[in-house]
């Protein structure tokens, strides 16, 4: 019977010789497969990179922002090169109820010239160029290729992947599972024992075409400047955000939800997405665009507390399968997350091979390498936050309250006398329900997390 | 002149899809029937899953997105049998 | 060079066509890289094919060194050779002529090419070009004893058997899915160079451009001698010469109209209104 990955993927044991097909198997041709793969091949050892898709960044979606700083440890100069669409210049949050929009608006002409800050861009360009890379330096990427399980040795340690193609088994020292979000492989390793499962959210998008004269206009900005936007407030209640960001030619236009929370308030995702850009604040930006595309994508959201196990025998764990994603309404990052933790995994193979322990002790410097970079400092750092932006409050009582406490604030309402900004602040409060005891806790988490 | 918000049928016609022959995904209606949630209904991005008046569900895996959000809100157990199609096959992104 | 030339001519996706759902406005869009699912099933066809002939098997196509990736898949996949050809061909025939001289150049005239039947009339001029026998929008594409059979749909579900002789052009539906490569050879084909050709080739042989008008003449029929109706009467031996139509109304009193204009001038303006109410005479407002 043909195999296939699924949940239902199973290992199988091989009589493993000491000789191995190549030194390095890496599943996924995302930014962290890439990223590994590059790392590896230019290390001199030989690396094969497996895609599943057609070509590399096929099966990718994304909401957003790439932060590309991390590609200065792998490519010099890399922003000459990187197949961008626009520079972001001007980073909003807006809070927003069905009438209301509060945006906290900032923009910054250092982040329109290099090193630059983030940038957007296609996944089909990006992806393509990060495996490009790892093909330059000698990494062999085989494309329309599914990883379906893992081959071990009878004690159990990993020694390669069985692929869905004839002849389909690689044997491999190291095996780094980039496999994205669902990562059968990793939970096939056992990587997620014990571990909290079931933390995705699901983020479907629209890229809408508009002339790039029109962009410019309606969004304030000139050139190869862009403009990035999170929203709050805009799921109905249902634990998420929105985004909208500029291509070159195209907007897209999104939203982040819970996906168990659409079915208790009967409501479809692309029904949120139509919301949104009917939104008072959004329909000016995204009028008369054009549907090019129309994808979803699950997203590991459920940050450091539900990250698997890193390491083991013969198998690294990076990106996306290693749920190495910021996506907690007003925070989606995952590329950078993944590149970085991708050339960690390529570096700790490295180690391993040069000293010829490819086992969990010797893989363990990933780990130590991830703990003293950003990867797992920032995930460290904002365990809390996902709990935080995705609890109740965040996503209903706290974007009202702002948006009326500034209604509040600018409402003129003579002969009245203007309020004391005390005295609306406890009115406000006192007519959402919030009790100050929760601003106060809340505040705290956040001081914690991002203090 | 604006462009009103296309049906839904408009938005999968916008992306592009190589159709394997196997179903990678397949739906046990003898669990759905005692399914009173129907989180698949509401959650699947490419509206894939159709009640049908008989209590069960139709499935469609052509236009499959194969994020994994059915797999991830189905609460019946041996409801779904899920896998990722073969190499090459399926959805693929231009615009992700 | 020994062994039949069976050739797959793959077509690489141009750009596509989008069309404005409001404005009507038509813009090109890049098109999904690879090769399209009529492409697929000739390179299959040829592998059997080849393989039945006792012959090689070559994938080509025309396109940009993105073209490569689908070069490769058909290397891994058995194709004995594969040959990418940089061109920029105006048109079908160009095309034709292009894939010709890079193939003819590299392993000699090919005695099978079969395309993706998405491949405009390019299989077409190849075959014009190289004398061969054509077989076009095959369902089936078979070699028997040397000689190649064709299946071919018909109008009302009627099947047409072909028996096609060498050298062929042939293109297939798309119902035949190519075998997939074994990982081992997807490997080795990762670090194959694709051989590339770049043919001189004149644009037009043939003078090209709009449909030119000569000098108009009147229309002029040639006459017909017929002997004289046997009748008394002139209008009788008209309506006999005529045989029908309005003549024979007339005769018959049927939905002839008889006018009595009193001058020429009234004539001349019953005759324009009766022609332009029929439509004879087009809008001449």
């Amino acid at each position: 019977m043909p195999e296939h990955a699924g949940p239902g993927t199973t290992s199988t044991v091989v009589a493993a010789t000491p000789q191995r097909a190549v030194d390095v198997v890496v599943v996924g041709a995302g930014p962290a497969g890439s990223a590994a793969a590059l790392e590896v091949a230019r290390a001199g050892h030989s690396v094969v990179l497996l895609e599943r898709g057609p070509y590399p960044g096929s099966k990718n979606v994304y909401g957003g922002v790439v932060y590309g700083r991390v590609l200065d440890e792998l490519v010099p100069r890399w922003w000459e090169q990187m197949p961008v669409q626009r520079w972001v210049t001007r980073r909003s949050t807006m809070i927003m109820t069905p009438t209301q929009a509060l945006t906290v608006d900032f923009r910054t002409q250092a982040w329109a010239g290099p090193p630059y800050n983030g940038a957007t861009a296609h996944r089909s360009d990006l992806d393509g160029w990060l495996a490009g890379l790892a093909e330059k330096e000698g990494a062999v990427l085989v494309p329309s290729t599914v990883a379906t399980g893992l081959l071990r040795d009878t004690a159990g340690a990993i020694v390669g992947v069985r692929t869905d193609r004839p002849d389909g088994d690689l044997t491999a020292k190291v095996v780094i599972a980039c496999d994205g979000v669902n990562s059968f492989l990793a939970k096939e390793a056992g990587m997620f024992a014990g571990k909290p499962t079931g933390h995705v959210t699901l983020g479907v998008k629209e890229t809408l075409r508009l002339p790039r004269s029109v962009i410019d206009e309606r969004f304030g900005v000139a050139g190869q400047d862009g403009v990035d936007i999170e929203i709050l407030g805009c799921t109905r209640g249902i634990p998420g955000g929105g985004f909208v960001y500029t291509n070159l030619d195209s907007l897209s236009v999104g939203v982040v939800v819970d996906p168990h929370g659409l079915a208790g308030k009967r409501l479809r995702p692309e029904e949120l997405v139509a919301d949104l850009k009917r939104h008072p604040a959004i329909e000016p930006l995204v009028r008369g665009g054009e549907l090019l595309e129309y994808s979803a994508h699950l997203i590991p959201e459920g940050g450091y507390d539900t990250m698997p196990e890193l390491v083991g025998d013969g198998f690294l764990v990076a990106g996306d399968a290693a749920a190495m994603c910021l996506a907690a309404g007003i925070w989606l990052e995952g590329v950078n997350f993944a590149l970085g933790a991708g050339m960690y995994a390529g570096r700790a193979a490295v180690d391993a091979l040069k000293v010829g322990d490819t086992s969990k002790t010797g893989l363990a410097s990933y780990r130590r390498m991830l703990d003293e970079s950003f990867v797992l400092a920032d995930h460290r750092k904002l365990r809390r936050v996902p709990g935080l932006v995705l609890g109740q409050r965040m996503q209903e009582s706290y974007p009202a309250m702002l948006c009326d406490l500034a209604q509040g604030l600018f409402h003129v309402d003579n002969p009245q006398p203007k309020p004391g900004l005390l005295k609306l602040v406890r009115r406000t409060l006192k007519r959402h329900g919030i009790r100050t005891r929760d601003v106060v806790s809340d505040a705290l988490t956040g001081v914690r997390s991002f203090g | 002149m604006t462009y009103d918000q296309p049906a839904f049928d408009d938005h999968m016609s916008t992306v592009d899809f190589e159709v394997a022959r196997r179903p990678h995904i397949t739906v046990n209606n003898e669990v759905c029937r005692s399914c009173r949630t129907t989180d698949c209904v509401y959650a699947c991005p490419a509206k894939l899953f159709v009640p049908t008046s008989d209590g069960g569900i139709l499935f469609n895996y052509e236009q499959c997105f194969e994020c994994g959000t059915c797999y991830q809100v189905c609460s019946g157990q041996g409801a779904l049998s899920w896998t990722y199609p073969d190499g090459g096959h399926g959805v693929a992104f231009r615009k992700g | 060079m020994i062994g039949v030339l069976v050739v797959a001519a793959l077509t690489w996706p141009g750009p596509r066509v989008a069309v404005d759902q409001l404005t009507g406005t038509v813009r090109t869009e890049e098109g999904r890289p690879g090769a399209s699912a009529a492409g697929l099933a000739a390179l299959e066809h040829v592998f059997r094919l080849a393989e039945s002939l006792g012959g090689r098997a070559l994938a080509v196509t025309i396109g940009p060194p993105q073209a490569d990736e689908m070069l490769r898949e058909a290397l891994a996949a058995g194709a004995l050779h594969v040959l990418r050809v940089e061109a920029d061909p105006a048109d079908d025939e160009a095309a034709a002529r292009a894939l010709l001289s890079a193939v003819a150049e590299h392993h000699g005239p090919p005695d099978v090419v079969v395309f993706g039947d998405d491949s405009g009339a390019v299989p077409g001029y190849l075959a014009a070009l190289t004398d061969a026998a054509q077989a076009l929008g095959l369902l089936e594409l078979t070699a028997d004893g040397g000689v190649l059979g064709g299946l071919r749909r018909l109008d009302k579900g009627r099947r047409e058997r072909l028996e096609i002789p060498l050298p062929a052009v042939c293109s297939v539906e798309p119902v035949l899915r190519p075998r997939r490569a074994g990982l081992p050879a997807m490997l080795a084909a990762r670090n194959t160079k694709i051989p590339v050709v770049r043919p001189d080739v004149p644009q037009h042989r043939f003078p090209s451009g709009p449909v030119k008008a000569t000098a108009p003449r009147a229309y002029r029929p040639r006459a017909r001698i017929v002997p004289i109706p046997a009748a008394d009467r002139a209008i009788d031996r008209i309506v006999a010469l005529t045989n029908g139509l309005g003549a024979n109304a007339l005769a018959t009193g049927g939905s002839a109209t008889v006018v009595t204009p009193p001058d020429a001038a009234a004539a001349a303006d019953l005759v324009i209104e009766y022609l332009t109410e029929h439509g004879y005479l087009g809008d001449t407002t």
